[in-house]
């Protein structure tokens, strides 16, 4: 600490005056009154110091009132603190050191930067959220849809068991054009070239068909055919297939 | 200029309680942001459209146990609604393209099909007479028309030139869902 400036020192009593500054904003008003002040300095010489600080709140449209406190021999490098009264209101100065303002320049610095951590954090956070949200969003759409489809077929499938089911109930299994086109198949296949086939006749799985003579129409002894006992017609008889799988009912 | 203008306001007395309150406020922040980056991250109707896949997931699997012989009776064995006049036409031009001189072709409505299930049973009865081959490719336009024809009594008769064909059937369809 100056010598002069020594805040318990008996006697301490800077020389102080009171600056009117006009209606402005408040950092116009305070380089306005600071310019007063040094322009009206009562001190001259390169060893005085202006300190200026605000005596009342600034408001719009009205001038700001300011005291300029005047200090001759000071060395603010090394740091001032003392109280003054001007206009019935004791005033704190505090004029850190030099060392003081950079900690806390580095202070602020380390705020800023940790708020700035925070800020970007927060930032991405929210643009996580927001990109999983998208993602989530999308994917139940993905989800919905082939759900959908799945439904779909799942009541196809489910209408096609019932029908399945209530067909079988009705008795046609096995009643099909392809299960009479299959046994005029298996007929003309052992049919005997000889044979003379009138007519054939499919009724509920069984098939039957009217031959000319008495003879077999088929070569193959294994294909069970039965003869009716009597002719349908004069010459004509009835050979009825035996099997006992193909009926439906 | 804005450290001008701070200073123009009455600064608040340092504490020793600054930090921490600061602290806690940043931790609050971020337990606020978390909470709230949770919340943002699912969407909001996710929640009922999860509980509706859900049911839909049961339903299928409901589906998949049921019983009934689609080996035997495939899929499309039966119609839905009713055989109409569309149905009618369809294949009656198939027949008339298969060359067989079709004598007679009639789709009846024979009422409801049993008691348990809501079938609805269309007899069928056709009359035609052409070559052989060409009653074999009418009896493959019955086979593939859908819905599928059961069969009760089908003839084939021989003539000089020619065979007669009779066919008579059932067509089934589902009258309601």
């Amino acid at each position: 600490m100056n010598d002069l400036n020594i805040p318990q020192r008996a006697g301490f009593k800077p020389f102080t005056r009171v600056v009117t500054a006009p209606p402005a904003w408040p950092w116009d008003q305070t380089r306005a009154a600071r310019l007063e002040a040094q322009h009206t300095s009562p001190l001259s010489g390169d060893d005085v110091t202006v300190i200026v600080r605000r005596l009342s709140g600034w408001a719009w449209n009205e001038p700001g009132k300011f005291v300029a406190i005047y200090l001759r021999c000071v060395d603010l490098r090394e740091g001032l603190k003392f109280q003054v009264e001007a206009q019935g209101q004791t005033l704190n100065i505090d004029m850190p050191s030099r060392a003081s303002k950079i900690a806390q320049s580095r202070d602020r610095a380390m705020i800023l930067a940790f708020g700035g951590v925070i800020l970007v954090g927060l930032i991405a956070m929210a643009s996580l959220a927001l990109h999983r949200r998208a993602a989530e969003a999308d994917q139940l759409t993905r989800q919905e849809a082939r759900m959908e489809r799945q439904t779909h077929q799942a009541e196809r499938s489910r209408r096609a068991h019932a029908d399945a089911l209530a067909l079988e109930d009705l008795g046609v299994r096995n009643r099909t054009i392809d299960q009479a086109i299959s046994d005029l198949k298996t007929l003309s296949l052992q049919r005997d070239p000889n044979a003379r086939i009138d007519a054939f006749y499919w009724n509920h799985g069984y098939w039957a068909v009217e031959v000319r003579g008495a003879t077999p129409p088929v070569t193959d002894a294994t294909l069970p055919l039965r003869k009716a006992t009597k002719p349908v017609r004069r010459g004509v008889w009835l050979w009825v297939s035996a099997k006992e799988d193909g009926a439906g009912s | 200029m804005i450290d001008d203008f701070l200073s123009s306001r009455k600064r608040p007395q340092k504490t020793s309680m600054e930090v921490p309150l600061l602290a806690w406020g940043v931790a609050a922040l971020l337990a606020l942001v978390g909470l709230g980056g949770l919340f943002l991250s699912r969407p909001t109707d996710a929640r009922a459209r999860l509980a509706a896949l859900e049911t839909q997931s049961k339903s299928i699997r409901s589906a998949t146990d049921a019983r009934g012989d689609l080996n035997a009776y495939p899929a499309g064995s039966v119609c839905a609604g009713q055989i109409d006049e569309a149905l009618r036409n369809q294949l009656t031009n198939a027949l008339m393209n298969s060359g067989l001189k079709v004598e007679a072709l009639d789709i009846a409505d024979a009422g409801q099909a049993g008691d348990r299930f809501p079938l609805r049973a269309y007899k069928l009865s056709l009359k035609g007479s052409g070559s052989y081959e060409e009653a074999m490719r009418s009896l493959q336009v019955l086979r593939r028309y859908q819905p599928r024809l059961f069969l009760d009594t089908l003839s084939l008769r021989n003539q000089t030139s020619s065979v007669d064909l009779d066919v008579e059937g059932r067509l089934f369809c589902r009258w309601k869902s």
